[in-house]
């Protein structure tokens, strides 16, 4: 093949994929939207880097309306749902627990914005022998932490705490624990329970 | 959801014996037990200005001699009579307490709030004596002898009385929006509103003029509340309304609209 002929193929070659390259951006460029995220979400998350996602706490959904409405820093997002909506890690949109992180891909649906996949963030499995009944737990509180040697520990925030807690419970956030680990655990070996507002 | 990082945290520092409670507290009170509070979820209140309920449920005499400020005090046939003077806010902030913490008579009485769908209510750890010995401010004024609880509106919340207010006499400069779909709204419809389904307000948003007040309904709040966020975030001057609403089937035009 002469010099030439290669030529002609390479630049046709470019030319092809040049003009796909175009064609292929130009329809990405369609569909990608800005991320819209929660400053809490991107502590372990980048998704200030992607496209098309919302990631905030759930507050409220209808389905009459199928619309659902997520907190995003301190503003409020709207999004509609509907059959084709992919839902991840919960039963139905309405079952999703108020104020747990979601993570939406969205896209704009006859002026609307709507919701192509939502992801609940995954609970943290605990495993089996490390749980903790309320009837065993309730036991251990009618002796008190000296006579039934344990320390129960709040992780909730100190003004959920002092608004409400089981008694006998001490306040630890847990934006806190490290500095007062020290200050609350004696030795390595008493029985430390952790609880807080449950599986929300 | 912080109980089992927690856990881990402490796993990690080489603690050996650690359990969760995974249920947590909304299990905990389900069960019935008890739940206390102190005397900084009293100031915090009062720093927020927020609404609660304070119950000294101490005998006459203790409370003439002095008793924590804004408290009621408990009638003497106990909890049951001021059952109506309650809330029908089930999220309403209550504290009751005793002389020095959990008594006989603070326990009835949480047992009973509780059992009427109330869940934010505790007593306080350390009683009336926790309160004063800290060196808070004692009241020696009569103690009240009724609830008077008016839930704090959220952002955007517009009052049942105000809302009714606008329906009898329609202002020029506000517009009542009704965000139910057409379905509901052909079931009946209040006076003087105009209909967007929720799920059109986006698309159909230019027929909204701006000029005006908007304030919006639906049949719970809920989606009421969603639309307000959109028509806030288009730079509307919008509120909403957070009531139930019903129809009444036998009589035309008839309708309940309740907190």
């Amino acid at each position: 093949m002469s010099k030439r002929s290669l030529f002609v193929i390479g630049a046709f070659s470019f030319l092809i994929v040049g003009v796909f390259w175009t064609l292929n951006g130009l329809a990405v460029a369609d569909d990608k939207l800005p991320a819209k995220s929660d400053q809490s979400c991107l502590k372990c998350h980048e998704y200030d880097k992607q496209s098309n996602v919302m990631a905030g706490k759930f507050k409220s959904a209808s389905v009459k309306a199928n619309c659902l409405q997520l907190q995003i820093d301190k503003g409020l997002e709207v999004i509609t749902f509907d059959d084709a909506t992919v839902l991840k890690n919960a039963p139905s949109i309405p079952e999703i627990p108020k104020e747990e992180s979601v993570k939406v891909i969205y896209a704009k649906k006859d002026g609307k914005t709507y919701a192509k996949e939502i992801e609940v963030k995954k609970g943290i499995a605990v495993p089996a022998e490390q749980l903790i009944t309320a009837e065993q737990l309730a036991d251990l509180v009618a002796k008190g932490p000296e006579k039934g040697s344990y320390i129960l520990l709040d992780s909730r925030p100190m003004e959920r705490y002092n608004e409400g807690h089981i008694p006998t419970a001490v306040g630890m956030p847990f934006f806190a624990f490290d500095k007062l680990a020290e200050k609350l655990f004696k030795d390595k070996d008493t029985l430390q329970i952790y609880y807080c507002a449950g599986f929300s | 959801m912080l109980s089992p990082l927690a856990a881990r945290k402490a796993e990690k520092l080489g603690y050996k014996n650690v359990k969760v409670y995974h249920a947590g507290l909304p299990d905990w009170r389900k069960a019935g037990h008890l739940v206390v509070s102190n005397n900084a979820a009293i100031e915090e209140y009062n720093k927020l200005d927020a609404s609660y309920i304070l119950i000294d449920t101490r005998s006459a005499d203790l409370i003439a001699k002095g008793h924590i400020p804004k408290a009621v005090s408990l009638p003497k046939d106990g909890i049951d009579a001021l059952k109506d003077q309650f809330p029908k806010f089930k999220g309403a902030a209550i504290i009751l307490y005793g002389d020095d913490g959990v008594s006989e008579e603070t326990k009835k009485a949480f047992h009973a709030i509780a059992g009427w769908g109330y869940n934010q209510v505790s007593i306080l750890d350390k009683g009336f004596k926790g309160w004063q010995s800290a060196g808070k401010t004692v009241s020696t004024e009569a103690a009240a002898t009724t609830i008077n609880y008016v839930r704090k509106l959220l952002p955007g919340e517009v009052e049942l009385s105000v809302f009714k207010g606008f329906l009898e006499k329609p202002s020029p400069d506000t517009i009542i929006l009704d965000v139910r779909n057409v379905a509901e709204v052909n079931e009946g419809k209040l006076p003087n509103t105009v209909n967007i389904p929720l799920d059109e307000l986006e698309v159909r948003i230019s027929e909204v003029p701006k000029d005006k007040r908007i304030i919006v309904h639906c049949a719970t709040g809920a989606r009421a509340e969603m639309a307000y966020t959109i028509l806030k975030n288009a730079g509307y001057n919008a509120g909403y309304l957070r009531a139930t609403l019903s129809f009444d089937k036998d009589k035309e035009g008839a309708y309940t609209l309740e907190e």
